[in-house]
């Protein structure tokens, strides 16, 4: 297994980067399709004077950064992703994310955006970022591959891979430690929440079929939880074992992870799509890279 | 050099490690989706004497779907401060068993 295996040789063995550079695009996409979902949802504005954000700062901790401060960081996170998606200066550009990641944790807390600074404070400890992938490659002037197989010292691809495993394991200790979440009740609630607030949002979460809230949030609240209770069982089992399915099992058990992530974006298509793109994205880095390295030869991408 | 990278790797690790034994929510402690504290508004504001519908959610970060008393407390004083409306109605908050029904009038909880 590749990651013992580095932290055996304190990552002096070289590893492919391969899979790195594949992480980095998928990554930067997750990043823009986040971007431009919160755009959508206004954003850009959450600091302006008199807005909610700005007025519950001003009264708790005081503000992060001024509003203009934030409006220019705002603008320029999307030049660090689309530079990072193509691998211009990737290295740097994972850290100005990482830093703007951060600040956006300061402004407006949430758990998927911690996800995305740590990934991407990881990517900033590799130079091999620009190994493949990159506009040059898009525009046909390289390969999307080296001929060569490029290497890294594996440092960034363990530090994705602890990342994620870190989110499951302990996304799974606090749901287990919850009545709340394993008796079902935060799915039908949010069931129940979500669509009935739906003329009030002002921006849609997705399409919630009317069967699907019937069959897990009726009116009667036990059968609702009785309904809803094998699920929450079903992923605090699944966010626990992930990790090491995916590190020690066939790469076949990736398809494991993506049925989970399927659901939770079942909850919030929009809002948590850009999450389980990264998330699952890091699947990547939790295969051998030689294989992975391979797969995407076999693919004619070389 | 080695020696370097294993000591930030391990220190990273740590960190990862130490955050997600926190009991208290915060940065990488994961614990999304571990309590049920949603909402509904059904509230209206009063405007040249006339009652109508008020929209919360043209305030609210869209995202923001946990709620519970304090953060309840702190919209109601950005409703009656800083947007200037006076609103009444009812707010369920789903957290528990059994819904909790609040009654707000002039933009404040009442009971």
């Amino acid at each position: 297994m590749w990651l013992v295996e580095s932290l055996a040789s304190q990552f002096s063995d070289p590893v492919s980067s391969v899979p790195l550079c594949l992480f980095r695009v998928l990554f930067a996409s997750a990043c823009l399709l986040k971007f431009g979902v919160e755009t959508r949802r206004g954003y850009f504005h959450y600091l302006d004077d008199g807005s909610y954000l700005h007025t519950h700062h001003v009264l708790s901790d005081g503000l992060p950064v001024s509003p203009a401060v934030y409006r220019y960081a705002y603008i320029g996170k999307f030049a660090a992703a689309a530079l990072l998606l193509f691998g211009i200066a990737p290295q740097a550009m994972a850290a100005v994310l990482a830093i703007w990641f951060l600040l956006e944790c300061a402004i407006y807390f949430k758990f998927h955006t911690c996800y995305f600074a740590l990934l991407a404070a990881a990517l900033a400890f590799s130079p091999d970022l620009g190994d493949a992938f990159t506009l040059s490659g898009l525009l046909g002037s390289q390969p999307l591959l080296p001929q060569y197989d490029p290497t890294s010292d594996g440092l960034a691809a363990a530090l994705v891979v602890c990342v994620t495993a870190s989110l499951y394991v302990f996304s799974a200790r606090h749901k287990w430690r919850s009545p709340e979440f394993m008796s079902g009740r935060v799915i039908e609630t949010t069931l129940r929440a979500i669509p009935a607030a739906g003329p009030q949002r002002r921006f849609a979460d997705g399409i919630y079929s009317k069967r699907l809230v019937a069959y897990f949030a009726p009116a009667d609240r036990s059968l609702a939880r009785r309904r809803c209770r094998p699920f929450a069982r079903l992923t605090v089992g699944l966010e626990a074992v992930l990790p090491l399915m995916l590190l020690f099992g066939p790469p076949l058990l990736v398809l494991v992870g993506v049925a989970l992530h399927l659901s939770i974006t079942m909850l919030f298509p929009i809002t948590l799509a850009h999450f389980s793109l990264a998330t699952v994205g890091s699947y990547v880095l939790f295969l051998d890279p030689g294989s992975v390295t391979a797969a995407l030869r076999g693919l004619g991408l070389a | 050099m080695e020696i370097v990278k294993l000591i930030a790797a391990g220190a990273f690790v740590a960190f990862l490690a130490l955050r997600g034994l926190s009991s208290r929510p915060g940065f990488a402690t994961w614990h999304m989706f571990v309590h049920a504290e949603r909402c509904h508004f059904d509230l209206q504001a009063i405007e040249r004497d006339r009652l109508v519908p008020f929209n919360p959610w043209l305030y609210i970060p869209h995202t923001a779907i946990q709620f519970n008393w304090a953060t309840i407390d702190f919209l109601l004083f950005y409703v009656r401060v800083f947007v200037g409306a006076r609103v009444s109605g009812t707010i369920v908050l789903d957290s528990g068993e059994e819904p909790d029904v609040l009654m707000v009038r002039d933009s404040r909880v009442v009971g």
